[in-house]
């Protein structure tokens, strides 16, 4: 395959130029906005020419289902594959079409292959799969793919991070904001815990001033019928064990470790109080589907290896990973090469 | 006002509304049970932080609080019916306790016998045995219909439908039966040439297929039970855990609550009452929910027609599900419940 990085780099800038007018929903224009920058910066020149630098054969072509909960996931992959020379077919979710949609036009616009497909069956035809989503759509996919198709599944996880009291202030309340606010809480790098061993009121204070100003930065989009209502049990929760703070579009909410909950409700943050090891042992009972762990500045990474996190990172940077990366503990990078 | 003297105003209201002669309005007993409910149950109270002048204005705590905290007045400690749901829909069992059931079997037997007319008093239940399975409202509920003069049977054991001995009962009895099912448990039969019921026999379904694989639609499984089994009656009843009183339908019409229960569709996203005919979550407000919660919130979304009828249209639509992020309820499902 003929590599296209320097069509690829075009592409991406094109991309960014354009993001005031990329289709949003159900994030808001400025949600979508962070969300796309988020993305973009990983893909940057560094990055792309340590992957370029990668040894092995490009796969003919891909196809790549894509989840619909982070819709700019697949931006990274269409990078990589179009640099390599691949010919990708994207599956997007209904509502990520519009995105879709425009990532193709701006792409073929540099007379790179990308192509959008809205039949799950187009996309099993290749000989390289990469599916995101949920664990069940992962198994289905893998079914009913040929046994010759290499297929790789990014499924169920959840994030969370750990705020030492000796970071609790406002920069750093900012950082969590940033990082609940991207995807609105959606995606499977949101921090759906934060254990926090400082004041738990403090820390509530300090974020309800966060969230209100990462609301008026990036506003809240869409929320779905199921996630209104699952917010209101885990308010109704809140309200009853613990202590809530809400705004406009968003809430903290300080509860026993006992009651908290490895899943998230869009802009909606529990808050923990826990001593470091408490915190490792709860993560480290739900280890097949940690995914991310994002610490103060005061935490002692290595001190948290033992929760298990495939990638622990600086608060803020929690919905910011790297190009060049294992895929929750798999070389994805590598395993996308002949 | 003593649990006592409510329940008997409410056992009152239950008798003289069948009577079509109400001796006090629903809304006046709601605010009474609600005032009573806030005031002696802790979480009823952390919901209702404001007083409230219309029953639609009553707090309707979210089914999934169920699953994580005592709902009600009656203690851990004291003596309770105690019944579960089934888990079946994900997440962990959903507890309500109750003192005891007597507004409950009141209520239970009557509105069935107002909805069905008289009814055969054989009950053949494709159902756990209550005696065995005491946390089963459903189970309960059934084994009341014999109404003392009857007698019920029992062919579910611990999940496992045992058709040989179904069969059996039905084809050994003299006179019409009242055969009541799950809609998973009737395809099932119905897929294994069932014993046609005998004339007069009244068949009651109830459930959907509570997240599990089958191969019917509800309309064919209507279909094929009129076909194979051949009721003079086919009825359908809407029930859950953490209500008290049933409403009773048909394959084509609406559901019908007693006097004593009022729903309310939501908008899910909001929260706001919608109008009648107007899709949205459902709500209910039971009377005979004495020591629990008299306000529920579902997951279901369903339309109240302007006679008070309902008509369910499924589950809340769940976007998140499909991602690769875990839902609340997919945590639960996966064991994080305390």
């Amino acid at each position: 395959m003929t590599p296209h990085w320097d069509q690829v780099r075009r592409w991406l800038s094109a991309l960014r130029e354009d993001i005031p007018h990329a289709p949003h929903l159900p994030l808001s224009p400025q949600g979508q906005s962070l969300a796309l920058h988020n993305a973009l910066d990983a893909l940057s020149e560094p990055a792309l020419q340590q992957v370029a630098s990668m040894t092995g054969h490009a796969f003919p072509s891909a196809g790549l289902i894509a989840a619909r909960t982070v819709s700019t996931a697949m931006l990274e992959w269409c990078a990589v594959l179009l640099g390599r020379g691949t010919r990708v077919e994207l599956k997007s979710a209904t509502d990520a079409d519009g995105l879709a949609a425009w990532f193709v036009r701006h792409a073929q616009t540099y007379g790179l292959s990308l192509h959008h497909t809205s039949s799950r069956q187009t996309a099993l035809q290749h000989p390289l799969l990469l599916v995101m989503g949920s664990d069940e759509t992962i198994e289905t996919v893998t079914r009913e793919a040929s046994p010759d198709t290499r297929v790789l599944g990014f499924g169920h996880k959840f994030s969370a991070a750990y705020w030492d009291a000796r970071d609790l202030d406002l920069s750093h309340a900012a950082r969590i904001a940033r990082d609940l606010a991207a995807h609105d809480t959606r995606g499977c790098m949101s921090p759906s815990v934060v254990f926090t061993n400082g004041d738990p009121t403090r820390g509530l204070e300090l974020l309800a001033e966060a969230l209100s100003e990462a609301e008026d930065m990036w506003p809240r989009g869409t929320l779905f019928p199921e996630e209104a209502a699952s917010y209101r049990t885990r308010r109704a929760i809140a309200a009853i064990l613990g202590t809530l703070v809400e705004g406009s579009n968003w809430s903290a909410y300080h509860i026993p470790l006992a009651h908290a909950l490895p899943a998230t409700t869009p802009r909606s943050l529990q808050l923990v109080y826990s001593t470091p090891q408490g915190a490792i042992q709860w993560l480290q009972a739900r280890q097949g589907h940690l995914s991310t762990l994002g610490l103060s500045d005061s935490a002692e990474a290595a001190d948290w290896r033992a929760a298990g996190a495939h990638r622990q990172c600086a608060l803020g940077h929690m919905q910011k990973p790297p190009l060049v990366r294992n895929h929750d503990g798999v070389d994805a990078l590598t395993l996308t090469l002949q | 006002m003593t649990r006592d003297a409510l329940k008997s105003e409410i056992h009152r209201f239950m008798v003289t509304s069948l009577e079509r002669s109400p001796h006090q309005s629903f809304e006046a007993l709601a605010l009474k049970l609600h005032q009573w409910q806030r005031d002696n149950s802790p979480v009823v109270a952390a919901l209702s932080p404001s007083a409230v002048t219309r029953w639609e204005e009553i707090p309707a705590i979210p089914v999934g609080v169920y699953k994580t905290l005592p709902v009600g007045t009656v203690g851990e400690d004291e003596a309770a019916v105690i019944f579960r749901t089934s888990g079946t829909t994900g997440g962990g069992r959903g507890v309500h306790r109750i003192r005891d059931t007597e507004l409950y079997d009141f209520g239970a037997l009557n509105w069935a016998k107002a909805q069905i007319g008289a009814f055969p008093t054989t009950v053949i239940a494709l159902l756990n045995d209550p005696a065995k399975h005491p946390d089963s409202s459903l189970a309960h509920m059934v084994a009341l219909f014999p109404q003392g003069v009857g007698k019920a049977s029992w062919h579910l054991h611990n999940g496992v439908l045992n058709h040989a001995s179904l069969n059996q009962e039905v084809r050994g009895s003299s006179g019409p039966v009242f055969l009541c099912a799950t809609a998973f448990a009737l395809a099932e039969w119905l897929e294994n040439d069932p014993q046609q019921l005998p004339p007069g026999s009244v068949l009651m379904v109830t459930g959907g297929f509570k997240g599990r694989s089958v191969t019917l639609s509800d309309t064919e499984m209507y279909a094929l039970a009129q076909e194979q089994l051949r009721p003079s009656k086919l009825v359908t009843e809407y029930g859950m855990t953490e209500l008290s009183s049933q409403l009773w339908g048909s394959p084509t019409g609406a559901y019908r609550p007693p006097p004593w229960l009022k729903v309310l569709a939501v908008d899910p996203v909001s929260g706001a009452p919608l109008p009648p005919g107007e899709a949205g979550q459902l709500r209910f407000f039971d009377l005979a929910n004495l020591d629990s919660s008299l306000g529920i919130e579902t997951m279901d979304l369903g339309l109240v027609h302007p006679d008070g009828s309902v008509s369910l249209r499924g589950r809340l639509e769940g976007a998140p599900a499909r991602g690769c992020s875990l839902t609340v309820e997919e945590a639960w499902s996966r064991g994080n419940v305390p």
